[in-house]
């Protein structure tokens, strides 16, 4: 017999409290407030009853529970039965507000509809002090002053000095000269005050026998309603006349159409609460787009006759817009200032802006700009007379005709061998000249179409691939695998480019092929080989693991840094093995690693295991220079122009999708560079400087590199020189056991080289600019190095280098090499991995802690003894993949 | 509140009683037919003792049909607990009654006086149920928000056991009417029944799938329902703790449950605003109530089971015809939920605790307001008839006890 209400989805059928809770509890349950913790009155952390106390004792402090102890936090809140609310007290409320308020409520006093009422000043009056107060206290103004310069008194009743400049708001003269008259006559010479705090006064005379603010119906209107002339506009048509002959009407603007007014009251039909004063009517809004205001700048306030006739009349062509109550209109105008256009941004310019290295400034540099000039031609030459911040200081020296400085040279090169210094000069030349030439684009287009130079760009493209190239190698890089014959034909090519046939090359591109179609073949072998080399460095820099965390500014590195290797090269050239060729870290064992081996600890209150590191600025350079970043090199370019180009076209981190792109664009320049510096690398020829790149490279080919991520992280971070391990390592039992392991060893063996290759890579291919000495390193991407075999000779120099062992450099060597020293150095490979096991363990072990702690007590003491088992048997005689292979697997287990 | 007489007589030396219940007994039913129809069935009733049963039952229709104007007239109010009442309770005679505060106690009250007389002090939480083992009286239960029952001595205060066992708060308990079984349900989806004089768990029930709100015994107390918020009344039976039956049919959580007298209805209330009546025996879903607009809070049955009174949170109590399912009156008036509806012994009085903060008296057949019982300060949780009809007691949430004569 019911009415069949609408039924009420399920998700509306439950009522829940404040905290999204169900209530399905009422009355007593509840206890008449909404519960607790999820229905009851207990809390997360449970009912915990007072303890006893007896209360013979204690009678005084018996705790008396108020009805509050049991009440729910919803209950004190805002809405709750018994709100306790947090409310500012005055202590902490601005002083300053105050004052501002009672500004405010002044201004609102004389303005306002019914003055002297500032009924909501309360509600509206600012809070804090605003964005402008503050700028303008720290601007050094202070409350009860005015705005503007400080300024010495006038004598009495003077107009005020035409000479004085008045920034920002000029004060009405006539009130600043009233105001004036109140100061009395003591005007020290050379005291200036700040000017006075100007109030607005309301000069609006009450003509009327209303109540204040009473604002009765007004007919005229509700006769004219909207007409078209409340829009007109005043400054366009002749407004004075209008604006007198509308007078009053003007007021009207803005306000309600409809019949409202205090007279009336509030209608039977209206609500009481509504705010009859702020009634939206239509005719508060233009219909149509036009002028925005009525142009007397008052909103519908009154406002004196003549005051605001004065204004008009003044001002009426100059200035359409409205005036804020209180200002008048300049009565000389301001030169209109000059307004400059932006510069014109070259057409090329990327809005990135990234650091370069400055090259630093001296006379090795000088020649190289020299040789750069050269090569360059006019632009270079004209871009350095340019502009003078290219030029460094034995530069301008030069120029300015001023003698050179006596004092030592600043440069480390000048401590090197003749003979080095002139190499590592070459050797700078021409990479600068590399990228240099991958930074013009102009030329870039103009050699574009230009088969008749394909001689030219070869040897551009030899000069600028040579180095890289030896990595490239016969590898399985087959950019034309669709074409065998044009595959065959760029695996030749790159072959001689490799060794450095300049002019064969043409003779491996098919005779049958016409001119341009050869020159165009040869470039697009150059792009491939180039791009292979690119990718292959980019690839493997894409894909290491991060070194650092990316939300931290500082980040660890090791304290100890490696010597110099340049310096180490020299050294080992002077046959000068020792000291210069060793390195010295200070190295952290871990504890439980002393008492393995039975060896005090050096460092038993250190906390730290392995290298002790320094906080450095992530981002500092010094990080970044072991990083392959091929292109940073560029920046050695002072000049300009090149700097410009460079920022439109060098890819900052070329990845394997933009390169060919890129490469487009730099091909023509870098042949164009090619020519140019082509002479200089025939020359150079330089002596076989140890090519660690190639040997490093060589097994890395056919070798696997699964593990390569992992492994090569570890190289990274931990780099103890191998004098400490041979302390620790060599007198243990460990020796004998070690041939057992040579052969997991190199097992893993391949895996290691190739990390240590490409680790190598990276401390080949440093940030150049940064040093002098730094560039001594680039000496190993030069070309010229790349043009010399593996020879045996080599192997022996590079064997020479054996006890030297800078670690990036060395495992990347010896794998290579058979012989006595590989031994040696499988043994320190190995190891280091045991090292880098000693941290894995460590990690685990603590892995293991944590899950100790979860877990009872048996298993605690199980894996407890499992834990050191395994470290024992890994400090022992496990083999390397063994224990590689058993920690996942205890992983797994856990 | 038993319509009957009760034969006491002698039987190969011992002391027996023979109940006869006269449910229908009204005042103008013919007495001396009535106990010639009883005699068919009852040997005991002897020719000698026709005539004395006949003046028992013309005594009780005279009890019955005696005019009650009675007006109830605030007695006491009793400030004790310092935070709001959950339930109260009389004994069986309605000497004493007891509270149970949100203060974490249980009073026991002298009645008449108007007296604290113990104390109950032990519980860590909120004391939410309460219940005198009527018709003995001489223990009190109270189940708590800690997750304990306990059984005290009503005249010593002496706490003779706490059954501890569930998981959260019990906010219903019940003694079987032979006084030997406490079953407490508790928020844990569970309810278990003790012993009393050992204070062993005998058996748990567990089988709903949500926090059980209500239970009953049966009068012979060898079965047990609980309501549950999984929507469905569960009937378990007392000796082997099995599940009997499940009685599906409501779409709301269940507010409420009762047997009847005589054990052969079940009746419950439900947040989904209807009311049901089972078959207790078979579990089958005999009616369905509905009228109510907002979720049932109450409901219970009158003393001889003929009547059913539904306490909703629309602010409004209706009363039931057990037999026909029919809505006999609307009692209508009080401006707030319904927490609690309560029919005096006799049947023709209906007592509501509202959250408006007043307590009123209805007739039962009519559904007039006869009495407002105006006072409480705030939300009112609970209400008691005493056994003879003449005493209400109401706890409510301004922590105060009010005794009405």
């Amino acid at each position: 017999g019911e009415r069949i209400k609408k039924p009420v989805p399920l998700q509306e059928q439950t009522v829940k409290d404040a905290k999204g809770r169900y209530q399905r509890f009422h009355g007593a349950f509840t206890g008449g407030f909404s519960a607790g913790y999820f229905n009851t009155v207990g809390t997360k952390e449970g009912w915990t009853p007072s303890a006893f106390v007896s209360s013979r004792q204690k009678r005084a402090d018996r705790t008396i529970l108020g009805p509050e102890d049991f009440m729910d936090e919803e209950d004190l809140s805002e809405f709750g039965i018994a709100p306790k609310d947090i409310t500012t007290t005055d202590d902490f409320a601005s002083k300053a507000k105050d004052r501002i308020k009672e500004k405010a409520r002044q201004i609102a006093g004389v303005v306002a509809a019914i003055p002297g009422t500032t009924a909501f000043d309360d509600l509206i009056g600012p809070s804090k002090i605003t964005v402008g107060v503050e700028l303008l206290r720290k601007m050094g103004w202070k409350e009860g002053q005015g705005i503007g310069p400080r300024v010495k008194r006038k004598p009495r009743r003077q107009k005020p000095d035409p000479a004085v400049k008045v920034y920002g708001c000029a004060l009405p003269p006539g009130l600043s000269e009233g105001s004036e008259d109140e100061e009395d006559e003591y005007q020290p010479e050379n005291v200036t005050f700040a000017p006075k705090d100007v109030m607005p006064v309301d000069l609006t005379p009450k003509e009327n026998v209303h109540g204040l603010g009473y604002k009765g119906l007004d007919p005229s209107q509700a006769l004219f309603g909207v007409s078209g002339r409340e829009h007109l506009n005043l400054f366009t048509g002749g407004s004075e006349d209008t604006s007198n002959l509308l007078g009053d009407l003007r007021h009207s603007k803005g306000r309600k159409l409809g019949i409202t007014g205090q007279a009336f009251g509030v209608g039977a039909l209206e609500e009481e609460d509504d705010d009859i004063y702020a009634t939206e009517t239509l005719s508060k809004y233009d219909t149509v787009l036009k002028d925005e205001e009525p142009g007397d700048g008052l909103y519908g306030w009154t406002a004196p006759k003549q005051y605001k006739s004065k204004k008009r009349s003044e001002r009426e062509v100059k200035y359409i817009g409205k005036i804020l109550d209180g200002f008048s209109l300049a009565s000389k105008s301001s030169t209109p200032s000059k307004i400059y256009p932006p510069p014109d941004l070259p057409r090329n310019y990327r809005p990135v802006h990234y650091f370069r290295p400055v090259i630093a400034a001296g006379s090795e540099n000088y020649h190289l700009r020299k040789a750069l000039e050269e090569s360059t031609g006019k632009l270079e030459s004209d871009t350095t007379q340019q502009s003078r911040h290219a030029l460094n200081a034995s530069q301008r020296r030069e120029r300015l005709g001023e003698a050179g400085l006596k004092g030592p040279t600043p440069s480390v090169l000048e401590y090197l061998s003749e003979k080095d210094r002139e190499r590592l000069k070459e050797v700078k030349q021409a990479s600068e000249q590399q990228m240099k030439a991958k930074m013009l684009p102009q030329q870039l287009r103009n050699s574009r179409f230009q088969p008749a130079s394909p001689d030219d760009a070869s040897h551009k493209w030899q000069m600028l691939l040579g180095g890289q190239l030896a990595n490239a190698g016969s590898s399985d890089f087959k950019p034309f695998a669709r074409n065998p014959e044009k595959q065959k034909r760029y695996e030749s090519f790159v072959k001689s480019l490799k060794q450095g046939e300049k002019d064969t090359l043409e003779h491996y591109l098919d005779p049958s092929m016409t001119e341009w179609e050869r020159g165009r073949e040869q470039e697009e072998f150059f792009r491939a080989a180039m791009f292979y080399k690119s990718s292959n460095s980019t690839l493997s820099s894409r894909f290491t693991r991060a070194k650092y965390e990316d939300d931290v500014d500082k980040v660890e590195v090791p304290r100890d840094q490696e010597n110099d290797i340049d310096d180490k090269e020299t050294a080992v050239k002077m046959k000068m093995f020792g000291k210069l060729t060793r390195d010295k870290f200070e190295w952290h064992p871990e504890k439980l690693l002393c008492k393995r081996f039975n060896v005090p600890d050096p460092y038993p209150d250190s906390s730290i295991v392995g290298l002790p590191k320094v906080k450095r600025d992530k981002y500092s350079v010094f990080n970044f220079l072991t990083l392959p970043e091929p292109t940073t090199s560029v920046s050695q370019a002072t000049n300009e122009k090149i700097q410009q180009n460079n920022s439109l076209n060098k890819p900052k981190k070329p990845s394997r999708w933009d390169v060919s792109d890129k490469e487009k664009e730099k091909k023509d320049s870098i042949s164009e560079f090619i020519s140019l510096a082509r002479s200089k690398a025939d020359v150079q020829q330089q002596p076989p400087v140890p090519a660690t790149e190639e040997c490093g490279t060589g097994p890395s080919e056919t070798l696997p590199t699964e593990v390569a991520n992992e492994d090569k992280d570890q190289e990274e971070e931990s780099r103890p020189s191998m004098d400490l391990f041979k302390a620790i390592f060599v007198s243990s039992s460990d020796e004998k056991s070690s041939s057992s392991e040579e052969e997991s060893d190199e097992e893993q063996q391949p895996t290691t080289s190739v990390i240590d290759s490409e680790t190598t890579k990276q401390v080949d291919i440093p940030d150049s600019s940064s040093s002098n000495v730094q560039e001594n390193v680039t000496a190993t991407t030069d070309p010229g190095i790349s043009l010399l075999p593996t020879s045996k000779q080599e192997l022996d120099a590079t064997e020479e280098f054996g006890p030297k062992l800078p670690p990036a450099f060395s495992s990347g060597k010896f794998c290579s090499f058979p012989g006595p020293s590989r031994k040696e150095k499988h043994r320190k490979n190995r190891e280091k991995h045991k090292t880098k096991r000693e941290h894995k363990h460590k990690k685990e072990k603590k892995k293991k802690h944590k899950k100790q702690k979860n877990k009872g007590k048996h298993k605690n003491k199980k894996s407890e003894k499992d834990s050191s088992s395994d470290t024992a048997d890994s400090s022992d005689s496990l083999s390397d993949i063994d224990t590689t292979g058993l920690s996942p697997k205890e992983l797994l287990r856990r | 509140f038993f319509k009957g007489i009760i034969l006491e007589y002698v039987q190969g030396g011992e002391t027996k009683t023979r109940s006869i219940d006269l449910l229908n007994l009204r005042p103008d039913t013919d007495a001396i037919a009535l106990v010639e129809e009883i005699r068919k069935g009852e040997a005991l009733i002897t020719a000698s003792c026709k005539e004395h049963v006949i003046h028992l039952v013309q005594r009780l229709q005279e009890k019955l049909g005696e005019k009650e104007d009675h007006k109830f007239h605030l007695f006491k109010v009793l400030r004790a607990h310092i935070l709001p009442l959950t339930n109260v309770a009389f004994n069986k005679s309605g000497s004493r009654f007891i509270t149970g505060s949100y203060d974490r106690t249980c009073k026991v009250w002298d009645t008449a006086s108007g007296e604290e007389l113990r104390t109950l002090e032990g519980h860590g939480n909120v004391v939410y149920a309460i219940a005198f083992n009527n018709p003995y009286g001489d223990k009190i239960a109270t189940g708590s928000f800690d997750k304990t029952c306990k059984l005290w001595s009503t005249e010593t205060g002496k706490c003779y056991h706490t059954f501890r066992g569930h998981n959260a708060e019990i906010v219903c308990l019940s003694f079987n009417l032979q006084s030997t079984l406490v079953a407490t349900g508790s928020m844990d989806t569970t309810a278990k029944l003790w012993d009393i004089e050992k204070g062993e768990e005998i058996v748990t029930l567990s089988g709903h799938s949500a926090e059980i709100i209500a239970l009953s015994f049966n009068t012979t107390g060898d079965r047990i329902i609980t309501g549950s918020f999984d929507h469905t009344v569960a009937v378990w039976d007392v000796g082997t703790g099995r599940m009997l039956h499940t009685l599906i049919g409501h779409r709301g959580e269940i507010s409420s449950a009762q047997f009847n007298w005589d054990c052969s209805l079940i009746v419950t209330g439900s947040m989904d605003k209807t009311c049901m009546l089972w078959n207790a025996m078979t579990g089958t879903h005999i009616a369905t109530l509905t009228g109510h607009s907002d979720e049932i809070l109450d409901v219970c049955f009158d003393y001889a089971g003929q009547r059913i009174a539904t306490a909703s949170a629309d602010g409004s109590a209706r009363v039931y015809n057990a037999e026909t399912k029919k809505c006999i009156a609307k009692l209508e008036g009080h401006g707030g939920e319904i927490s609690m509806v309560c029919f005096n012994p006799k049947g023709n009085r209906i007592l509501t605790a509202s959250s408006d903060k007043t307590a009123r008296l209805w007739d039962a057949a009519t559904g007039h307001c006869l009495q407002i019982l105006e006072g409480h300060t705030d939300e009112i949780f609970s209400c008691a008839f005493n056994y003879k009809g003449d005493i209400i007691i109401t706890g409510s949430k301004d922590n105060t006890c009010r005794i009405w004569h």
